[in-house]
């Protein structure tokens, strides 16, 4: 069987949780034995091109559909590819050969999945990859930078292109329970639940040793996240208004462009005692990355916006140490809650008490029945589904 | 073998830099100090934060010092001791005093070429850490000063020559007090550091949270500092003395809110004693006061003292011809900030001019004086951590007039009339009422002498010494 894997960012060298979830998706077909080709469009200027690619087209070319296409590029992006015959027939172009399925990773691409499968393999099926409730994300992150006029307008277009995506799909992997209660609201097309996970990992000695260098040795909670706009806004919703979370001789650790984006940002000197207490890494390498991992006391998670499920979160569940996390990063996750070393915290209040008392305590001993349980958040177990879904598509087979 | 005897340090460093006649946090640290000094006997040290390091605090130091100021042993002493140079505080290590200056060279450059030097600067900061660190200074001292220098504490002037050094003053087990205005000073960033590291017991006193609960009574934007402050001696306490349980509740929920440590803490009464002093202490123009009729208000005239609501009842009340009954209204006190207009209103306002009066400074004979031949006292505070003054005025058998807010009512009960410091016309209504029936006042004036039970220093510091035994 052929699959045709659709998405706006380049997946060789993931960075970001949607790219983690499309290669660890496409790796798993081609472990059960697909044919698997990945084409798509660049989402912004900052990826690299890779095989499969058409560059982004740019903004000009974008605002062709909306006036002004900052923070709407993947609508826009959607529709130029999918309505423009110039743009299709590139896109179509890097397609090597006509797929049995579709999979479209989020909505983005679906007018042009939608229209390829009309004109070229009208046989194919098409699933669409929900990675959050898009319209509500988006309409969140707009009101951030716009009136509420523009955020409304922007969520609108959005919520279109979403419940296409939902009606015109032959089926549905969600990310999330909530993903996948609002879905069935607007269609009944099959749906799989398919969580964010992690791969498994174990720190190199190396990784351990860079990880000691940016950290001197103090015990420190670590927070991993890009600069994704979200990631930003939930870290100074709850660490804002005073941080006294720490002792003066513990720090949190921020890896990722995210570390970047906090550091720069006013707030953090806004917050007394955040800007003493944070070591903003920026983005790090892997094994640096599971150094860190490794050598942290607790890793936190403060998410107050996304509608799906959080890569970090299955990376700290995985890596065995006190997690910190909202209701809004623990979606997907919710079966750990109330678990040893695990602590939901939505008010900034609740959030950094949790924290103080996570890092008051001794290193977290788990026993191996939990080890277990946290083992479960590891990519082959949240995708379980998927082969059974597939077959249901393909051949019409009950699961 | 001799048993170890653990040394109860207070950190005196506030007193030691203060040139000006106690007030408040300073009082408070000299009284704590006089007495724990007097329950602890040879145990009790003094020690003051300089150049970096905590070093003992001769109180023969500071006599003679004082001594030097004037009078006839004056020169006997200058020929004994070499002259002591008064130093600009608060003194900065070498680290902080050249970050100082760095910032003084960024804010005095141009806006243009401000990058630039930030830059320049930051390339130079490993190059002078590096320096500091080292014994440079040292080896090229007689290079670069054609005499030795001047003591700055006697034999505290000698300079730290390397980390190892810090805090050697103390041992494990020993007790530190830090009841000053510590927040203006590095020191406090080394209690918690001074607790795991050396296993000192640290004492420290929270006297109000208003900097953080309304910054907009204070001075710039303070209430980050003031956070960062708490949130630093948290940590960095075994116990922090609350002057009142006010002060606790904000203190803790504070705490509790930014996620902050949660350290003992004890709630101590201040001392409310008047100072006895001499009758002659007393000027004429204090003198010439005390002969008329007058209400007391004893407080720094800042913005949250809320001298204002008291301007306006007075003007109320002479609008409402009520002038002549009005005996005159005193305050007491140094001018803060922000009493601008104020000051203007009271200097121009026809209905009530030459009937508030404004004394700076007093001794404490002035200010006794003044109690005593007060009509009655008041206290409109928008806010209070404590409220010294009404105690003071109580323990003189005065009848007060107190806004209710804060920690206010702690202080008298329901021996105190309480007004909302917001209610101009309730003020007038009650500042009326004292002033013009005086049966009324003198029944409140002998409940008052009858029930107040007047705080003493000597009982502050036995309750907190208690406290300090059981750590």
């Amino acid at each position: 069987m052929k699959i045709l894997t659709l998405c706006t960012y380049p997946i060789k060298s993931p960075q970001h949780g949607g790219q983690f979830r499309v290669q660890n998706i496409v790796n798993a077909y081609r472990k059960w034995g697909y044919s698997v080709q990945v084409v798509g469009v660049l989402g912004s200027d900052a990826y690299e091109l890779e095989d499969g690619f058409h560059e982004f087209p740019g903004n000009q070319e974008l605002s062709r559909f909306i006036p002004n296409p900052f923070l709407m590029e993947d609508y826009a992006l959607g529709r130029l590819f999918g309505s423009e015959d110039l743009f299709y027939s590139r896109l179509k172009r890097l397609i090597s050969s006509p797929p049995d399925v579709i999979h479209v990773e989020q909505p983005w691409l679906f007018d042009f999945a939608a229209r390829y499968r009309r004109e070229n393999v009208p046989n194919a099926k098409i699933i669409y990859g929900s990675q959050n409730i898009e319209c509500h994300l988006k309409r969140v992150i707009l009101q951030f930078y716009f009136e509420e006029k523009v955020a409304q307008q922007g969520a609108s277009l959005i919520e279109k292109v979403e419940i296409g995506a939902i009606e015109g799909a032959d089926g549905i992997m969600c990310v999330s329970e909530g993903d996948a209660i609002w879905t069935k609201a607007q269609s009944t097309k099959p749906i799989a639940l398919v969580p964010n996970g992690v791969k498994s990992w174990q720190a190199s000695e190396a990784g351990r040793n860079e990880a000691a260098i940016h950290t001197k040795g103090l015990r420190y909670a670590l927070y991993c996240a890009s600069a994704h706009p979200p990631n930003t806004i939930g870290f100074f919703e709850l660490f804002g208004g005073g941080f006294g979370s720490l002792k003066p001789d513990q720090k949190l650790v921020i890896a990722g462009s995210a570390g970047w984006s906090i550091a720069g940002d006013v707030r953090v000197h806004q917050s007394p005692k955040l800007a003493e207490r944070v070591i903003p890494l920026g983005v790090v390498s892997q094994p640096c990355l599971e150094g860190l991992l490794d050598g942290a006391h607790c890793i936190v998670l403060p998410l107050t916006l996304g509608g799906g499920t959080n890569l970090k979160t299955a990376e700290a569940i995985f890596s065995g140490k006190y997690v910190i996390a909202t209701s809004c990063a623990t979606r997907g996750f919710e079966r750990f809650i109330g678990s040893n070393g695990f602590y939901l915290a939505d008010s900034a209040s609740e959030f950094k008490r949790a924290l103080r008392i996570a890092m008051n305590s001794p290193v977290l001993k788990l026993s191996a029945a939990e080890i277990e349980s946290r083992r479960s958040v590891l990519w082959d177990n949240c995708f379980k589904e998927i082969p059974d879904f597939l077959k249901l598509l393909v051949k019409g087979e009950k699961k | 073998m001799s048993e170890f005897t653990p040394k109860i340090w207070m950190n005196v460093t506030t007193s030691a830099n203060w040139h000006r006649a106690p007030v408040g946090i300073v009082r408070v640290e000299q009284s704590l100090c006089s007495e724990l000094s007097r329950l602890y006997g040879e145990q009790f040290k003094q020690c003051v934060w300089q150049d970096g390091d905590f070093n003992e605090w001769s109180p023969k130091i500071v006599e003679k010092q004082n001594v030097l100021k004037g009078g006839e042993n004056q020169i006997k002493e200058a020929t004994l001791q070499p002259y002591i140079t008064p130093p600009l505080y608060p003194l900065l290590s070498r680290r902080l005093a050249l970050i100082a200056l760095a910032q003084g060279l960024l804010s005095l450059a141009p806006n243009k070429i401000r990058p630039y030097l930030n830059h320049f600067l930051c390339s130079l900061r490993l190059f002078i850490l590096r320096m500091i660190k080292s014994d440079w200074v040292v080896r090229f001292r007689p290079l670069i000063r054609s005499s030795p220098p001047l003591p700055l504490l006697a034999s505290n002037a000698e300079e730290t020559q390397s980390e190892k050094k810090k805090m050697k003053l103390f041992s494990s087990g020993d007790v530190l007090i830090s009841v000053g205005l510590d927040w203006g000073y590095e020191f406090y960033k080394e209690f918690y550091f001074l607790r795991k590291e050396k296993g000192v017991r640290v004492v420290t006193c929270c006297y109000d949270l208003i900097p953080v609960i309304y910054p907009q009574y204070c001075v710039g934007a303070v209430a980050g500092i003031f956070t960062s402050y708490f949130l630093e001696i948290a940590d960095g306490s075994d116990l922090i003395l609350c002057i009142s349980n006010q002060t606790e509740k904000d203190l803790q929920s504070m705490l509790h809110r930014v996620g902050g440590a949660k350290p003992k803490t004890y709630v101590f009464p201040l001392g409310d004693n008047v100072p006895i002093a001499d009758a002659d202490d007393v000027s004429p123009s204090v003198r010439e006061i005390c002969k008329e009729p007058f209400i007391l208000y004893v407080s720094t005239i800042e913005r949250r003292k809320n001298h204002e609501v008291l301007y306006r009842a007075y003007h109320l009340l002479c609008e409402e011809g009520k002038r002549e009954i009005l005996p005159k209204l005193l305050f007491v006190g140094m001018k803060g900030w922000g009493v601008g207009d104020l000051q203007k209103d009271i200097e121009l306002d026809p209905l009530t001019l030459n009937l508030i009066i404004q004394l700076d400074t007093v001794t404490d004979g002035e200010l006794r004086a003044l109690y005593e031949a007060a009509e009655f006292c008041v206290y409109p505070s928008l806010y209070e951590g404590w409220g010294l003054p009404v105690g003071e005025a109580l323990s003189m058998g005065k009848v007060v007039l107190s806004s209710n807010a804060g920690s206010l009512p702690e202080v008298g009960g329901g021996l105190v009339v309480y007004v909302d410091p917001w209610d101009i016309r309730d003020w007038a209504r009650k500042i009326f009422e004292l002033s013009s029936n005086a049966t009324y006042r003198e029944d409140l004036e002998k409940k008052v002498r009858d029930s107040y039970m007047t705080r003493t220093w000597s009982q502050a510091a036995l309750s907190v010494y208690k406290q300090i035994q059981d750590l």
